[in-house]
């Protein structure tokens, strides 16, 4: 049994075994290797341990919620739009107290309106908000950190310019 | 039928009203959700309210989810809003601010042990976790070693294994199961089963 | 007991051996050695497939993706996903960039041909990367649960950030990485904070999530035009020690009508870009920006615009934005 709960737990089960596999978790000491096997593996990556308490209140928490019935989830291939469904389940909105750091409108031009003014402001010592869109593109494929960090540094551009809040859409694909 | 096709399967259960198998992602999950929330939320007893808030969020917006993402893409997701909210409600990082922490402090650091918990006992006991675990993988011989290390850190299929270890999957499938039996044998005793642990 | 079973073996046998390995201290490499570093863990991020969550940290925000990367019949792709703030699909093919905002319905596109920069060093830049940076290797503990080197880049003077990297000493792989200023601060820090190395990559896992725009969104083209090589007639005066000049030319800056002068210069690990265009006022307003670890200084010079961009010190940005002049006739 314990040999299926450790192929079930990489992935290497047939379809057809599923089922059973699942089945055979149920009981307590199935559990605790389920989740023993997984602690396992979790330290061998560098771990973060969780109190026994986590368990037993999650559990506890988790009983005392109202069963979930969904119908049968629709396998789209391609999403019409890019929603955030859970949006609505989450109280604060993640954009509120978060404009700092993504508010910039595309196209560039819209930010250079957005901020226009008629004369030369003294040289700042802080900065006044984020390096404009571009500038940021034309320089950012000579920069090494460009080349070390793979996609890293697109998220700068990502950073600048992404879009204004607007509703929440459905979840991306990965 | 894949790691990722196993998550897909529980959740698709969970969401026809299998809590147990909701609770297996739980299990799965539950570490790895802690790690990426100590980023962002320092004190692990805070970390855990929010991994709790977080499962029970998820748990809850089951039927929403239409896996078109990856589940722990969806959960990660779920828990890091449920961890900016929670650290704006207390009124911390203010989102205007520019001050940079020092580098002494804690940026993404990966913690060899387990941090400071609750009391005292529990972070013992986390210590004594990952001392077994790494006693027991030293005691391992070479090619239960090997096999594990190739499917826990590098992630490498059992037919990935199987190639790079040179030997039937059937092997590679019987020395990851020694070896987590041999690991957990020394483990389970420490992971207890008195009354604090619901598993 | 090592057989010849081919590059994952090797590497199989290749991490064994660096686990056996001790590092035990600081060591101090000669000046071709910091750039080899570099250009190994620059190969490793352009050649390997790899998935992970990654965190990136400016100041006091920070931001969560899940990233897919794919190197496959010589191409990359790659995929970035934001976990949190407004929604964002960052996808990089051979050929060009795609940011989709889908919360604002709006794409933009930019063509791409990725620039290798470390290769291509010029010895006069490996020698400038040894002058002006003081290098050191050493065991960096762990990220993402895997045992990691870490290289330090320490400037020798003030006019520079500080750089780490943390990488796997046995795939190359960048796992982390700061930008330190001289108050010892973080200006910016990269982090994986789950990684799979090797990982198999679905087609879906770094191509867009929609095959094709939908009709209500808006296509943004917004790259920067080619550079056309050429003297532009402009130089910067006090250029900080160990920049050299790299590229020169004309180009159209994005949303933009008239081409601006780009320079590019580089101490062998930081570029610092400086752009000239005609000065109007409908412009933003000159002074400082910055985003992370890149800062940006405009101020005006007669009847044009400097602007000056890179990854150093606000006040280095500034003196060289302060600097730039017409270069006077031989």
């Amino acid at each position: 049994m314990n040999e299926n709960i450790s192929r079930l737990m990489d992935g290497e089960v047939e379809d057809v075994e599923f089922e059973r596999c699942v089945a055979e978790l149920k009981s307590a000491e199935a559990m605790r290797t389920w989740m023993c096997y997984h602690v396992i593996g979790d330290h061998l990556r560098g771990g973060y341990g969780m109190s026994p308490k986590f368990s037993l209140s999650l559990s506890q928490a988790l009983a005392a919620e109202p069963t979930v019935l969904a119908p049968p989830p629709r396998r789209v291939t391609q999403p019409a739009t890019f929603a955030w469904a859970v949006a609505a389940t989450l109280a604060a909105v993640t954009v509120v107290g978060w404009t700092a750091f993504s508010m910039i409108e595309v196209p560039p031009t819209a930010v250079a309106r957005a901020r226009d003014a008629a004369s030369v402001r003294a040289a700042q010592v802080k900065p006044t908000g984020d390096v404009p869109a571009e500038y940021l593109l034309a320089h950012q494929e000579y920069s090494p950190a460009f080349a070390i960090q793979g996609g890293g540094p697109y998220l700068r551009a990502a950073t600048a310019t992404a879009a204004p809040d607007a509703a929440p859409s459905a979840e991306p694909r990965q | 039928m894949g790691d990722r096709e196993v998550d897909q399967q529980l959740v698709e259960r969970a969401q026809r009203g299998d809590k147990h198998a909701f609770e297996l992602l739980v299990l799965k999950y539950q570490r790895k959700l802690g790690r990426l929330l100590s980023r962002l939320v320092r004190d692990p007893a805070e970390v855990e309210d929010v991994a709790q808030e977080a499962f029970i969020k998820a748990y809850r917006a089951l039927p929403s989810f239409r896996g078109d993402s990856a589940f722990y893409t969806w959960l990660y997701r779920i828990a890091i809003n449920t961890a900016k909210n929670y650290l704006v409600a207390m009124g911390r990082r203010a989102p205007t601010s520019t001050s940079f922490d020092n580098e002494d402090a804690e940026g993404f650091e990966d913690a060899e042990q387990l941090r400071d918990s609750a009391t005292p006992e529990d972070e013992l006991i986390g210590k004594q976790i990952a001392a077994t675990v790494n006693r027991a993988m030293d005691a391992l011989p070479e090619d239960l070693r090997t096999a594990i290390t190739l499917r826990e850190i590098e992630g490498l299929s059992y037919e990935e294994i199987a190639v790079v270890m040179n030997c039937p999957i059937g092997t590679v499938r019987s020395r990851i199961f020694r070896a987590r039996e041999a690991i957990a044998a020394e483990l389970r005793p420490q992971l207890g089963t008195d009354e604090n642990r619901r598993w | 007991m090592m057989h010849t079973w081919g590059a994952p073996a090797r590497r199989v046998g290749a991490r064994l051996l660096v686990v056996a390995a001790v590092l035990a201290s600081p060591a101090v490499h000669g000046q071709g050695f910091a750039a080899q570093w570099l250009t190994r863990v620059t190969q490793a991020a352009r050649s390997l497939n790899y998935t992970g969550t990654v965190m990136v940290r400016q100041g006091a925000r920070f931001d969560t993706f899940r990233l897919a990367h794919q190197f496959e019949n010589g191409q990359e792709s790659e995929k970035l996903l934001s976990l949190d703030g407004p929604a964002r699909e960052i996808v990089r093919s051979a050929t060009e960039v795609r940011y989709y905002f889908p919360d604002a319905k709006i794409v933009q596109i930019e063509p791409r041909s990725i620039r290798n920069v470390f290769p291509s060093l010029s010895p006069e830049q490996t020698a400038n990367l040894a002058q002006y940076y003081e290098f050191k290797l050493s065991p960096g503990g762990r990220v993402a649960g895997r045992v990691t080197e870490m290289a330090v880049f320490e400037p020798r003077d003030g006019l520079r950030y500080a750089h780490r990297f943390w990488a796997d000493p046995t795939t190359g792989l960048l796992l982390k990485s700061r930008l330190v200023n001289e108050k010892g601060e973080v200006i910016e820090e990269f982090a994986f904070n789950d990684v799979t190395v090797n990982a198999k990559i679905d087609k879906d896992m770094v191509k867009p999530s929609w095959t094709a725009v939908p009709d209500d969104w808006k296509v943004v083209q917004a790259g920067p035009g080619e550079l056309v090589m050429n003297d532009t007639g402009w130089t910067v005066n006090k250029l900080p020690p160990g920049f050299i000049k790299i590229s020169e030319g004309f180009r159209k800056l994005a949303g933009k009508r008239d081409p601006a002068a780009h320079l590019v210069f580089s101490d062998g690990l930081v570029a610092i870009s400086v752009f000239v265009e005609p000065f109007t006022v409908t412009q933003t307003q000159v002074g400082l920006t910055q985003t992370g670890g890149l800062a940006q200084y405009s101020t005006r010079s007669d009847a044009f615009r400097v602007t000056v961009v890179g990854e150093a010190p606000p006040a280095t940005v500034r003196q060289i934005a302060q600097s730039v002049s017409r270069k006077t006739p031989n």
